[in-house]
Order: structure tokens, then sequence, then C-alpha cells
């Protein structure tokens, strides 16, 4: 049953070929979420007969003029952070319960020209920063390999729909790993992209220095094609870059030969020691690509716990600032969860926000200088296996530095992929880094690596149920 | 790690902000607070090899500035 499930890339070679119906497979999605939704939470807004017009729509139009590109007529959905025109957009919170955009955000519109076909709007932690939490207007998305469990945030309905093919690929946002988490501990695919890669014009902020769009799919050329849609300048986000956008599948298939890949070791072994099977998943995948005619040394950055002080600290300021009039107004209109978080933010100072945008650019300058032979960087993702939803420290953000906020406060491009699954079943990951602008070759390695492994032939244990 | 201020030093930095906290709320946020505060000494610690007080860490140009360059 759950071979069934298409890849992106698949269904695009099928519907271009006609032998698979937009219809057909937008019903196979919606399937899915009608069975599995109401244990997974996936979604806030689920609207399946405005999918299935769509679909028609489509098919119709493909069979008549051929498909857009390798997106049209795939089913999708957006983090509801992301705007959309007269659909509510939510941010997960009871502030923006009603707010219902006027306009699509630059994203949403490129994937739409592009041919997806949205199925609703997901869940998120509370502003993609209070999460997991149990007192807002909608409960928590859980991990469709076991749903007692989390499936990391904020992106948290895209992980859970992706993984559990409710959707072939949604949206997601990272401000200190909010693609990454939930791609590594959904056992998927996500790609945080190079800072000014893709806009954020039309998407609700968190902390604007810091905040990445990007999307998560079952597969790292998933992950691709979409990017392909999301990319490009954007005058209306002032940290868009007006570079050029890459085939970002130019790369696949060239293998990893040459490649040179720093192996960041000390992030996982010492700064933030990782479970035995996440450590696995890493050295086995440094094996490989080894094996595989690439050069694997290690490499040594900052300290996790450096680049983890510089990023909260610039996250928490700006996020206060976005909310500083709604705190003041009325804070027991958010979960406790983010509240409190937020509070820490306006205790912080402007000096304390400078000094850390000044450490910011120390921390990239030395990182640059450390890795200057380097094609790529390994690393870990998250220290294990998803931890149980309603096991999740208010502060565990204060308690260990994480893997992916050096990615942010550099910019840098980070994708996420399987390694495998732990001991209790539920999957663990490793994080690719590139330099920036070099997503193309992120993805070479990271497709060549994925291809030779048997695990995107698995989906979580409930779809066959 | 415990915070190095005092109830009253924290209720300060509260009334700064603005913000008016349940006195729970208010115990839980300050039972983290000295995790913060490590990450501001961190953000302030010069890099390897750097002298900490040296008139070029002072003068150096902030990583946040206004410029009209890009309009000359």
């Amino acid at each position: 049953m759950t071979a069934a499930i298409p890849t992106i890339a698949e269904a695009a070679r099928q519907i271009a070929a006609r032998s698979l119906s937009p219809v057909e497979l937008m019903e196979a999605c919606l399937g899915r979420a009608a069975a599995h939704e109401p244990a997974l939470n996936a979604f806030i807004r689920l609207d399946a007969e405005a999918a299935r017009a769509a679909a028609r729509a489509a098919e119709a139009r493909i069979m008549r003029d051929g498909p857009r590109g390798p997106l049209d007529g795939i089913p999708f959905a957006h983090k509801d952070i992301y705007e959309t025109a007269g659909i509510p957009t939510t941010a997960h919170s009871r502030v923006l319960e009603h707010h219902v955009p006027a306009a699509d955000a630059f994203t949403v519109r490129r994937l739409a020209e592009a041919g997806v076909i949205s199925l609703g709007k997901l869940a998120t932690h509370e502003f993609a920063f209070g999460g997991p939490s149990f007192d807002l207007p909608w409960p928590p998305a859980r991990n469709p390999w076991n749903p007692d469990h989390m499936p990391a945030g904020s992106s948290s309905g895209t992980g859970a729909a992706v993984a559990a093919g409710m959707i072939l690929g949604g949206t997601g946002s990272d401000t200190g790993g909010s693609i990454r988490g939930p791609a590594a501990l959904c056992g998927i695919a996500g790609i945080k992209p190079t800072y000014g890669r893709c806009s954020r014009a039309g998407v609700l902020p968190l902390a604007q220095t810091l905040d990445h769009t990007g999307p998560l799919a079952w597969t790292v050329e998933d992950c691709a094609i979409l990017l392909g849609a999301m990319a490009g300048h954007d005058p209306a986000d002032p940290a868009s870059a007006d570079v050029p956008v890459p085939d970002f599948r130019g790369e696949l298939g060239c293998g990893v030969k040459g490649l040179r890949i720093g192996f960041v070791r000390h992030f996982h072994e010492a700064d933030n020691p990782v479970s035995a099977a996440t450590l696995k998943g890493i050295e086995d995948a440094a094996a490989f690509f080894r094996a595989e005619g690439a050069e694997v040394g290690d490499v040594t950055l900052p300290s996790l716990a450096e680049f983890n002080a510089c990023g909260w600290i610039i996250l928490l300021s700006e996020a206060f600032a976005v909310h500083e009039a709604w705190m003041r107004r009325d804070a027991q209109m958010y979960g406790e969860l983010l509240r409190d978080r937020l509070v820490l933010g306006g205790l912080l100072t402007a000096a304390d926000y400078l000094a850390a945008q000044k450490k910011r650019l120390e921390l990239t300058a030395r990182t640059a200088a450390a890795v200057a032979g380097c094609d790529l960087l390994l690393t870990a993702a998250q220290p294990g296996e998803a931890p149980r939803i309603d096991a999740v420290p208010k502060w565990a953000f204060l308690e260990k530095p994480n893997f992916t906020i050096p990615f942010n406060v550099t910019g840098w491009p980070g994708l996420t992929l399987c390694t495998g699954y732990g001991e209790g079943g539920l999957p663990v990951a490793m994080q690719l880094v590139g330099k920036p602008w070099s997503e193309p070759t992120l993805f070479r390695a990271g497709d060549h690596y994925e291809r030779a492994m048997p695990w995107r032939g698995r989906r979580p244990a409930l779809l066959d149920g | 790690m415990p915070p190095t201020i005092t109830e009253a030093e924290f209720a300060a930095l509260l009334a700064r902000a603005g913000l008016t906290l349940p006195a729970g709320q208010r115990a839980g946020i300050l039972a983290v607070w000295g995790a913060v505060q490590a990450m501001q000494a961190a953000v302030r610690t010069p890099p390897p090899g750097a002298a900490p007080l040296s008139a070029a860490a002072a003068s150096a140009e902030p990583a946040v500035t206004y410029s009209l360059a890009g309009d000359a």
C-alpha cells in the first residue's frame, strides 16, 4: 500500500506520460489524510473539496496543454505562516485566529504558478517558535512514525503530512532549524537554502535576519524541484538576493567523486553528543561518501555553544520586537510556551543584540576560514530520535545547543536527510551543509547517498494499518 | 545554571520591558535567566587570540550599519 505513494519526480513523469491522473493522485492523498489526520493533526485547515476541484481543473488543462512542469497537479500544502489570499493564516495562534490575508506570499504565488494544488494549511509551532503546545486553538501535529512522539518543529505539520503521504511536498520556514528538524525526525528531506535565496515576503516572521523559507519533501530530488519553484529575487524582501537561480537538479547523478567533505565531528561527539543510532548513521554516511570517491576529513568550527549563544540572542531579540505590541496588550492571547519564551527577548538590551550581530560576523568569518578547503560539511541534524510529545521541556533550547542554528547564523544552506532508524523505530538523520549558493552540490551529494540507501522504501507503519 | 541577579533586579528588567507577569510565570523565567546570562557573556567573549578590551575591538564596525552606498 505504501509503495503506491509516488515522489514528486515520479508523479511528474507519470502525469506527463498521462499514466497518472492528478485527480486520482489527489484522491489518494485525501484518502490518507482522512484516515490519519485524526491521529496526526498535521492540518489546521484541510479543504478537500477545493483540492478536488483544483485537481479536476488541472487535469483538464494538462490533458489539453500538457503539464507546466514537474509540479503541475502535485498535492501540496503550506505551513500556516505563509499568507494565502482569502484563506485564514493563523500562525497556529489565537492572536491571528481570524487573520485572512489579502494576498499570497511570494513563494505561495510562485508555487501556484508552477501548478501545485493546495490541500490546506499546515500546523506549526505557534508563530514558528512555541511548541509543541496543548493550549492553542488547534492541537499540535504528531509524528507519523509514532503519534506519541513529536514531529519536531516548527514546520511540524509539513513534516508529518509529507511522511504520512497526505501531500507530496510542503513549505516550511527555518530560523533555528525549523525545516531541518522536522525533516530529520519525520524521516524525510528538507532544505534550508542560502539566506536570500527564497523570499520571505508574505511569510509571518520569527526573526528576520535568521528567517529562511524552503521546502520539505520525501526525497532530496523533490526538494530540488520545489526549491526551483520557490527561489528567485523578490524586491519586497530586503534580504532577497538578486542572484541567478540555477538548475537545482543540474548536478544530480554526478556522484560525489572528488568532493571534499568536512566532517564536523566535534559538533555531535563533544559539543552535544548524539544517540548511538544517530552517530552510526553519520559515520556510515561518511564511510559511504569516502567509498564513493569523496575526500572526507575532520574540520573544527567554532563551538555549538558559541553559535547557539549568538543565534538565540538574535532570535529572541528580533522575535520580541515582532511581538512587543501584542505582548504588552494581552500576553495571555499566546500559549504559555511561546509567551514565556518571548519574555526572554524583552529582557535583552540593545547592546546584547549588537554584540550578537558582531559575534555573528566573527563566527561566519571563522567558519569560512576553517572550511576553505571543503565543498560540503557533514554533521548531525538532531541529537536522536523524536522525543515523546508530552516530554518536551519548555526551555529545551536553553538546555543543550542545537545543530542547526549555526547555519542560520552564517546563512549557509543546510540539507537534512534520513540515515536510518533508532532503537525506538523512529528515524534518525544527518545534516549536509554547503557554501553560500551551492545548493546544487548539496543536492548532488544528498541524492547520491539517498539513492544508495534503502530508507526511501519505508513509510510509517500506520500507513499499512 | 542559576541566575546571578536578584529578584528585584529581575523585576526591574521586566518593568523596563513593559511586561507585567504573574508571580508564577516570573519565577519560572527567572529560574532559566542564568542560561541567557551565559549567552550574553558568550557573545561578548572575543575570538581566540584577540585582546578583550582593545581599541580595535571597540572601534570595529558594528554589524548593523545604516548605509546609503547603494544610492550613490
